[in-house]
């Protein structure tokens, strides 16, 4: 019995290796789950660089991050506030449901009423008239230059699909409307959701009916969150997942050293830089009266006393490219001529202080997040260490990421490390509006008593609007230049992509971190 | 001859073995037990009874050791038998009795189980036929109602009760020997004549011998048949109770019993003799009494008495060395 | 004893509402969760709206106070993060932390005693210094670090063991469990060694140390001296005697091991209220947090009361009548 059993068996187990192996299954892994799948319920850049691939916009990036027509075919702008889209019309959703000018219509009003995390990113919306069932045409409230920006990181829900499991809303924390998104999707993106245990794993399978021709190969995505870096590593090295998106810089070596393994590098948009209180006229505890970081001579001093190639030699291991600009340079309206850093002179540093008045120093209090951007409390204290060479005590106050997304623009930091992509929309705008314009009720949240220039304020009012790309880059080269200039900011570095991988996987690793995985290939 | 004998001691030494060599605590001590005798062991606090006792059960706990001698039960000699069959002799042919009832029962079991285990592990009883063994020795030591109290602990017991119960384990396979190690010092003093007369009482009735180790002068006197009078680790006198304390023959016996008229008093101190007993590893050279001996001599200073036997005693004493037993001038 | 058990859960209500009171008080300081709502693109505007509907721009005693009028009708609000009911989310954590804890317990427990035995009984053997000295060790090196060498060795280097997860489980009703299941028994092997190598050796010395007391007592001796077997002596003597001070302090360590569990569950990605937890302060998801605290305050006064309990159960003297 058993002799005769055992070659049967052995066959079989023999089978089912030779299906999975035929089957590429690309295996990832992440330091967190995705909240939920819905792509309406949190504005927020992680879930969607995931849900790209089981939703999609009427418009989305492509691998150099351009943009190119996905669920519209073609657009026009018929007036300046009116903008029609003509719909794919061979697009289904992942259950069969046609997709229509209702479900654009639908996923406006669900995603863009108050209430909603994306009611902001659709503000500039008034109206969604349906022309008919495959044409659509926007009315919104004023000129506006980034409507396509925006699109492509709004996601279009079926209408029916929706009304049907009760989830037509996105969020509302008071109740449970959210919870019946948490284990499904149905998008009409290059793979739909197969399995989701939150937290646990979630397994997408390759959509067949794609409207879109297939470049992928892959048959199956495991996407499981590895909250511990080392254990996240270990999972690649032990051949237990193919892919790691941002590898612990620590670990690179070690995952390159090792046969089989890659780490796949790319620039990221993101750079960083040191913002702070320009308008009070106190900085408190700084020991000395008044604000010194109101002179920009100061401001050029402390500028002046970062070795910037310091920090990418020892602390970045090279994975890093020191800018003079908030504007990587992979970023649209990305000016090379103004990409000029003050120069690393602790010498005309300390000139530069004596000269505001500062010759005795003072103490800075630096807040600096532990663990939002790659290597930032190394990076804090390398800071404060250049800083004392020219005569400031660097402060340094530790604080969480929530601490610190709660606290920045809440004004409680004076001094603070940021970093910024303009993400979703990838236009030097969104950075802008964010972090350069002066803080108004919609605009400037990130730049609490910060940088402030009237003209400057205006010009970005006008980049929001100028669809003309020469005189759009005009006023953004003026804006960086002023900012620059006038040092409102203290510019470190843009960061490097370091993705972990086996070589059987070719990835791209594009500016914004989104896992493109229809671009993806398994060998 | 010797099988008669319930228990035969010959020169039985205990020795301490520590880091600066070995220290004798008992030397030489040879005694015999008849069955159904009492032989009372008596002397002064650190004189080596208790060592001597623990030794019969071979429960001698280390560093102290056996160094000499031979111990024979019923004719059997049993200190050199391997642990597994000395383990299997306590309790079924040697029990113990300790001083304090009140911690010799293990608390978390009812008296009940601890029976049961201890006759089941030396007879080769059935579980009911064990409990009803358990329930008639319950009754046999005077516990009223043993089938109410047979699920009891041990602390809804007082301690008259609770030595009674130890009494029970002592008896529950029958031993030949019973060692008694101050069985009534932790008692009230009505209860102590209690648990003696319990205790006269299985001597007579099963025959079963008992070493009654005291301090206690009144205790020897309620059942002892014969006492064993020891100091400094060696026996000085054995002899027939009436005899020892009307009519002591060592001057110690004598500062022992004869000075003061009352027979309840304690031996543990000696008041009326100057001095104290020396303990372990300081004993003098020759009688080790001599230093407190009022009628010592200088011969007393130099030899160790060797033990004189008389008809029914010993006698260890260079005042007896001339070969007459008579006792000496006081 | 129905006394004992009112009296008991009368302080665990006491102690959950502390506790909790404690919580909301510390929320203010952890940040907040409007960031991760919304996006770091949401206006200064869009932000204080969120927070109004949420309820962070109240006092923190108001906020307390809506949590508690909810809380007692048994809706402990939705998670920020997970977007599902706290309670039916803690819930569907709670198995796998329980498993893992129950099986370091047992683990603990099974290997932990019988070295404490040994080393009671042969103290000066080599093999039990031997015992002492790892012991040492199990008792100061730090849980990530073991949890880590484990996954280097038997994942990464021999392949044997995944370095994450808890394998496939089986849902009976709304408990889910791993061991019914080969993967999920093998996932569980280096989570439980990891947790448990701490308890172990603590079990251990705690063992050793109270036998050697117990075994001068005069009911050893007699017990020996009514010529018990040595095992009987051991086990059903000694040993028995030791464990009250052991049930004691395995009962505060099952409440540590859960806390414990965090840093375990962390390492392991092990799907428990642990990981859960973390991810919670991560994202200043205070639904999650108020319920966790709360609930581990029953937690800890629940085992409490199942320790005095077993008290009942071991020690006689502790009953009445
Ligand atoms: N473990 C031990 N180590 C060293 N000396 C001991 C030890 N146990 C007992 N002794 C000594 O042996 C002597 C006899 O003790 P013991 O037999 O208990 O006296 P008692 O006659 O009062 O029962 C005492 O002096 C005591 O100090
Ligand atoms: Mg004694």
């Amino acid at each position: 019995m058993k002799l005769l059993f055992k070659p049967l068996i052995l066959a079989a187990g023999l089978a089912a290796l030779g299906t999975v192996a035929e089957a590429n299954s690309l295996r990832f892994a992440e330091s967190q789950d995705v909240a939920s799948m819905d792509p309406h319920a949190a504005r927020d850049d992680f879930a969607l660089s995931l849900l790209c691939n089981v939703y999609e916009g009427l418009v989305r990036w492509n691998a150099d991050l351009e943009l190119e027509p996905a669920l519209a075919e073609s657009w026009e702008v018929i007036s300046p506030t009116e903008w029609k889209f003509n719909l794919r019309k061979d697009v289904t959703f992942h259950n069969g449901n046609p997709f229509t000018a209702d479900d654009v219509i639908f996923s406006y009003h669900r995603a863009g009423d108050t209430g909603s995390p994306f009611a902001g990113l659709l503000e500039p919306i008034a109206e969604v008239v349906k022309v008919d069932d495959h044409t659509v045409i926007f009315k919104i409230k004023r000129k506006y230059a980034l409507l396509l920006n925006d699109f492509a990181g709004w996601y279009i829900m079926d209408k029916e699909f929706q009304e049907s499991i009760g989830a037509e809303k996105p969020l509302d924390l008071m109740s449970n409307a959210g919870g019946a998104m948490q284990t499904q999707a149905n998008g009409t993106g290059p793979f739909k959701l197969m399995e989701r245990q939150p937290d646990v794993k979630t397994v997408l399978a390759a959509n067949p009916d794609w409207w879109d021709e297939r470049k992928h190969n892959l048959d199956e995505i495991v996407y499981t969150p590895i909250t511990n870096n080392a254990t996240r590593v270990a999972a690649l090295l032990s051949g237990e997942v193919d892919f790691i998106r941002n590898a612990p810089p620590q670990d690179l070596e070690r995952i390159e050293a090792t046969p089989g393994m890659k780490v796949m590098r790319g620039p990221h948009l993101r750079t960083i830089f040191y913002g702070m209180d320009q308008q009070s006229d106190t900085l408190e505890g700084s020991g000395v009266e008044g604000n010194p970081l109101k002179s920009p001579a100061v401001r050029q001093a402390i500028a002046m006393s970062i070795d910037i190639e310091g920090i990418k030699r020892s602390i970045m291991r090279d994975n890093s490219n020191p800018v003079a600009t908030q504007l990587a340079p992979q970023m649209p309206f990305y000016d090379a001529s103004l990409d000029v850093r003050f120069p690393y002179d602790p010498e005309a540093a300390k000139a530069l202080l004596a000269e505001a008045g500062y010759a005795e120093g003072f103490t800075l209090p630096i807040t600096c997040p532990t663990g939002a951007f790659i290597n930032d409390e190394q990076i804090c204290q390398a800071t404060a260490g250049m800083l004392a060479k020219i005569g400031i005590t660097a402060q340094l106050n530790m604080v969480t990421p929530v601490q610190y997304d709660a606290g920045l623009p809440a004004g409680d930091f004076d001094f603070y490390m940021l970093g910024w992509a303009g993400l979703p929309t990838i236009d030097p705008y969104n950075i802008f509006s964010a972090t350069v314009h002066s803080p108004t009720g919609d605009l400037g949240a990130w730049n609490p008593n910060g940088y402030s220039n009237p003209r400057v304020d205006e010009l970005i009012i006008l980049i929001g609007e100028e669809t003309d790309l020469v005189k759009r880059q005009e006023m953004i080269s003026e804006v960086v230049k002023t900012q620059r200039d006038e040092v409102g900011k203290i510019m470190l570095h843009q960061q490097f992509l370091t993705w972990g991988m086996t070589d059987k996987v070719n990835a791209i690793v594009p500016g914004d971190e989104y896992t493109r995985f229809w671009y993806y290939t398994m060998n | 001859m010797t099988a008669a004998l319930a228990l035969d001691v010959r020169d039985l030494s205990i020795v301490f073995d520590t880091r600066r060599g070995s220290m004798t605590a008992v030397q030489e001590v040879s005694f015999t037990l008849a069955r159904g005798e009492v032989l009372g062991l008596v002397g002064e606090s650190g004189a080596g009874k208790s060592l001597t006792g623990n030794a019969l059960i071979g429960l001698l706990q280390a560093p102290g050791r056996i160094a000499g001698g031979e111990v024979h039960l019923d004719g059997q000699r049993i200190d050199a038998l391997p642990p597994e069959a000395q383990r299997r002799l306590r309790g079924k042919r040697i029990g113990a009795i300790f001083q304090d009832p009140l911690t010799s029962l293990d608390p978390l079991m009812t008296v009940g189980a601890q029976l049961v285990e201890t006759i089941r592990t030396h007879l080769p009883l059935s579980a009911p036929a064990a409990r009803a063994r358990a329930m008639d020795l319950l009754a046999e030591v005077g516990i009223a109602d043993p089938a109410g109290r047979y699920g009891q602990y041990p602390h809804q017991f007082s301690g008259g009760m609770r030595q009674r119960i130890v009494i029970a384990l002592a008896i529950a396979a029958e031993p030949d020997v019973i060692v008694a190690d101050e069985p009534t010092t932790a008692l009230d003093v009505s209860v102590q004549a209690q648990i003696l007369s319990l205790l006269r009482r299985l001597a007579r009735d099963h025959g079963t011998a008992i070493v009654l180790v005291t301090h206690d002068m009144g205790v020897i006197a309620e059942i002892a048949d014969r006492v064993a009078v020891m100091y400094a680790g060696r026996i000085v006198e054995i002899g027939p109770v009436t005899e020892v304390l009307h009519a002591a023959r060592h001057p110690y016996t004598a500062g022992l019993m004869g000075l003061i008229p009352s027979l309840s008093r304690r031996a543990d101190r000696l008041p009326q003799i100057a001095g104290s007993m020396p303990r372990p590893g300081q004993w003098p050279v020759g009688c080790s009494f001599h230093p407190r001996c009022p009628s010592a001599g200088p011969r007393c200073a130099a030899d160790v008495p060797r033990p004189l036997s008389a008809d029914d005693g010993m006698v260890a004493c260079h005042l007896f060395s001339g070969g007459t037993l008579s006792p000496p001038a006081p | 004893m129905i006394t004992l058990v009112l009296r008991r859960l009368g302080s665990v209500l006491l102690v959950m509402l502390v506790v909790s009171g404690m919580s909301f008080l510390i929320f203010n300081y952890l940040g907040d969760p409007v960031n991760n709502i919304l996006g770091v693109n949401a206006s200064l505007n869009e932000r204080e709206e969120l927070r109004r509907t949420l309820g962070l721009d109240q006092p923190s005693y108001v906020q307390f106070w809506h949590f508690l009028q909810r809380a007692v009708v048994g809706d402990f609000g939705i998670s920020y993060r997970n977007r599902l009911p706290v309670l039916e989310l803690i819930l569907s954590r709670l198995p796998a932390t329980v498993e893992l804890v129950m099986c370091a317990t047992v683990l603990a427990l099974g290997v932990g005693i019988p070295m404490g035995v040994y080393c009671a009984l042969r103290p000066k053997g080599a093999f039990s210094r031997l015992l002492q000295m790892i012991s040492l060790v199990g008792i100061s090196i730090p849980q990530f670090l073991i949890g880590m060498l484990l996954i280097l060795i038997f994942s990464v280097e021999l392949r044997w063991l995944s370095a994450f997860g808890r394998g496939e489980v089986v849902q009976i009703g709304w408990w889910s469990t791993g061991l019914l299941t080969d993967s999920g028994r093998k996932a569980l092997i280096m989570p439980v060694i990891t947790l448990a190598v701490f308890q172990i050796s603590m079990i251990m010395r705690l063992v050793q140390g109270e036998m050697q007391e117990v075994m001068r007592a005069d009911f050893i001796k007699f017990a020996r001296a009514r010529g018990l077997t040595d095992r009987s002596v051991h086990l059903r003597h000694a040993l028995r005697n030791s464990l009250l001070p052991v049930v004691t302090v395995v009962g505060m360590q099952i409440g540590s091991l859960i806390a414990f569990a965090i840093v375990c569950e962390a390492v392991f990605q092990w799907p428990g209220v642990g990981l859960l937890i973390l991810q919670a302060i991560e994202y200043a998801d205070f639904p999650v947090m108020a319920a966790y605290l709360a609930m581990v305050g029953f937690g800890f006064a629940m085992i409490n009361l199942t320790v005095d309990m077993i008290y009942l159960f071991i020690d006689p003297r502790m009953r009445r009548g």
